[in-house]
């Protein structure tokens, strides 16, 4: 039988855990029912610009990256979605979620039950390289409307241009007016605008979150967060999201207060970065074995969180909406504020678009984090959030910070060597002067 | 030119046992079994020292090969099992050692057991084992500071070698020998792939390359590929190379005449530093249990 030794902190389990995965099943049973329940079902990529319809009422989105995480999470059925995605003629290299979702599509195939949803439309906007084509193949299969948006790219509020927003924020107001056209429905800027302020406030939750995770113990183990942060994935800009984002923020509040650990025997902070493989999330218990926490990372902290990455670079939550005196006059004011938003504080774009941007930002998150060691996911399914790993890992190594890199797939466990990935992640643990804590 | 049904690649197994050890007066008797994927060993120590080690060839079952293993190196001697006082196990099927203690990575294990073989001087370790090559920097005690491994790919390896063995018909032990004698060094293969090698090792034959030309170029390839394995990892003296690979002298010599550097040869055997660590980590977590027991 296997003892705990070194067990340094008082932990017990998130009492908002089981909340958010009935949140998670609940979205995907609506996804699937969304017709018999009388609602649209639009679909595009998830987050992204999944509160825009909230105007027509009545509307579920269903996202295409965290269905595909989820299809890739079970081998048995993601294997012949992507084999049916590859056999269609796409190659292997194209975004995992991708051919996850489109496989499951191709096959008419619900990882939930049933059949694949068939959305009524789809509005996407082009913050990736495969974004830009992905829901536009899914409308064309179904033979249903498409609406493509032309997101201005960059990681900083320096591009922040008037230019940029109001190019944005016009592409905006024109899927409105499409909407509305494709729909039949009249669109409610009230909703609009409710949205938008929940998912200011969410997000900012989520940041605040975050940075309760430099407490030391910390409160939250990322394997636990990479769940956490669904809800702003799926359900972005409901009440439902917001007020579970509160609830879990008061809770992890009294984490820190009680000094409650994730992991009770912490003795070694690191940052996981990249997407996770989430076929094998077990990579994090293995490590956890050695007293080993990780605290999150650029690609969680900043996808479903609103930054202020101001110019000494520190990162701090937005603050509340209350907080900004913005008042919408009008739905031109709150495309704007919406374009705005996104042009500006989305961070993990950082990863797509410069190497030095991303190394600035991972360091950074490791010093605020209290980090001591890096562990890197070369991860072969992700051309935007895997670029410049290897980049950024020789920053790290020439700051000193001891960090290792493995190769696998975010939701392709074809591409994962698990004796190999093992042997690697316990050998630097090891060389970090770890060792086993539990035993025979 | 390629002869099947013979095995070529099959190389020969090690038993070893030092005669001169009286193990019944050993205060402490460890075992470090290393599971890898082409060969296992099983390595026993009595206080510190060698005493024997057996080192086999993979089979099927990782319980079933590390029971072997212990089994050859244990029938040398009327020492038995339930003498032992402490086991580690290592390597890729480390987790599946039904009768080990504690497993332990073979990054770690390698390191020290290199600094046992070669001494405390060395700082930089190559091993090359059955499929996986893995270049570690340690301290004077042997304990890992930094390590890099090459990514999912057979060449480079033992296992790689094996095939080259099987498609050129030559036996393994053989081939390091026969890539020296010939007039000029000839460029490297392309490629290293163990799938491919099969076609090119073919299409180099048509072009009228010698046998030997072929197994030089090959063993060139191999050692270049670890050469830059190495690079980025840094290679300070001492160096030594660990694993079944390192008994193949057409790769080693070529890998130190790039490095232009030389090597400690680990004796008895370089294939049994992974086993040696393994034990010496039993060694001390025997002492550590003893103190903890009072």
């Amino acid at each position: 039988m296997k003892q705990v030794l070194d067990r340094r902190y008082q932990t017990r389990p998130l009492q908002n855990w089981n909340k958010c995965r009935e949140l998670r099943l609940k979205y995907y049973q609506d996804v699937a029912s969304a017709r018999q329940q009388g609602k649209l079902l639009i679909g595009g990529s998830a987050g992204g610009l999944s509160i825009l319809p909230s105007g027509l009422g009545n509307a579920v989105w269903f996202g295409g990256e965290t269905y595909g995480a989820t299809v890739g999470a079970d081998p048995a059925f993601s294997y012949p979605c992507m084999e049916a995605t590859e056999a269609a003629g796409l190659g292997r290299d194209t975004c995992v979620y991708f051919r996850n979702y489109f496989g499951s599509m191709l096959l008419d195939k619900y990882y939930f039950g049933g059949s694949f949803p068939k959305a009524d439309f789809y509005v996407q906007s082009h913050s990736c390289d495969v974004h830009s084509k992905w829901y536009q193949a899914a409308s064309e299969h179904f033979g249903v409307p498409f609406f493509g948006i032309d997101m201005p790219p960059g990681p900083w509020g320096e591009d922040r241009t008037e230019e940029r927003v109001n190019y944005f924020a016009g592409q905006l107001l024109d899927a409105i007016d499409w909407m509305e056209k494709v729909s039949g429905r009249k669109y409610d800027d009230e909703k609009f605008a409710r949205a938008v302020i929940n998912e200011w406030e969410s997000a900012r939750l989520w940041a605040e979150i975050c940075v309760l995770n430099q407490t030391v113990p910390a409160p939250l183990d990322q394997k636990s967060m990479l769940v956490l942060f669904l809800p702003m994935m799926v359900l972005r800009g409901t009440d439902r999201s917001l007020e579970f984002y509160r609830e879990l923020k008061a809770e992890v509040e009294e984490r820190v207060r009680d000094g409650i650990a994730a992991l009770a025997t912490e003795r070694y902070r690191y940052l996981h970065e990249g997407i996770p493989p989430w076929h094998f999330l077990r990579v994090f218990r293995i490590l956890e074995e050695y007293g080993a926490v990780s605290l999150g990372s650029l690609y969680m902290f900043a996808m479903a969180g609103h930054w202020d990455v101001g110019e000494d670079g520190v990162w701090r939550p937005l603050p509340p909406f209350e907080r900004l005196g913005v008042q919408f006059k009008n739905r031109e004011d709150i495309a704007r504020f919406y374009a705005e938003t996104y042009i500006g504080n989305i961070n993990y774009q950082g990863s797509f678009w410069s190497a030095a941007v991303k190394s600035r930002q991972v360091l950074q998150i490791y010093d605020q984090w209290h980090a001591e060691g890096v562990v890197m996911h070369l991860n072969r399914g992700c051309k935007g959030t895997g670029g410049y790993m290897l980049e950024n890992r020789l920053e790290l190594i020439k700051a000193g910070i001891p960090v290792v890199a493995y190769e696998g797939n975010a939701a392709d466990r074809r591409d994962f060597d698990e004796a190999q990935v093992i042997d690697r992640l316990e050998s630097f643990v090891e060389s970090q002067g770890l060792t086993k804590i539990s035993r025979e | 030119m390629v002869e099947e049904k013979k095995e070529y690649w099959r190389w020969t197994e090690g038993l070893y046992l030092n005669k001169d050890i009286d193990w019944r007066k050993a205060k402490s008797i460890t075992l470090g079994v290393d599971i890898g994927s082409v060969s296992t060993q099983a390595v026993v120590l009595t206080d510190g020292k060698i005493y024997c080690f057996a080192s086999i060839r993979t089979g099927s079952d990782s319980p079933d090969s590390a029971r072997k293993a212990v089994e050859s190196a244990l029938k040398q001697t009327d020492l038995k099992q339930e003498n032992i006082h402490y086991t580690v196990g290592t390597g890729y099927g480390r987790v599946n050692i039904p009768f080990a203690n504690k497993t332990v990575t073979e990054i770690a294990c390698h390191a020290r057991g290199a600094n046992y073989m070669g001494g405390p001087t060395i700082r930089t370790i190559l091993d090359m084992g059955g499929q996986d090559c893995k270049a570690i920097q340690c301290d004077e005690r042997g304990k890992v500071v930094q390590f890099l491994m090459n990514d999912k790919c057979a060449a480079g390896t033992g296992r790689g070698m094996e095939v080259i063995a099987n498609l050129m018909a030559v036996p393994i032990t053989d081939i390091g020998r026969l890539s020296f004698e010939i007039d000029k060094e000839p460029p490297p293969v392309s490629s290293t792939c163990v799938v491919f090698a099969k076609t090119e090792a073919i299409g180099l034959m048509r072009e009228g390359w010698t046998k030997n030309q072929v197994l030089a170029a090959y063993c060139s390839a191999m050692a270049h590929r670890v050469v830059t394995l190495l690079q980025r990892v840094g290679v300070n003296k001492d160096f030594t190379i660990t694993g079944g690979i390192a008994k193949n002298i057409g790769v080693t010599r070529r890998i130190l005449n790039e490095l232009k550097v030389d090597m400690v040869q680990l004796q008895p055997d370089p294939q049994i530093a992974g086993g040696v660590g393994a034990s010496l980590f039993a060694a001390d977590l025997l002492e550590k249990q003893r103190k903890a027991a009072g």
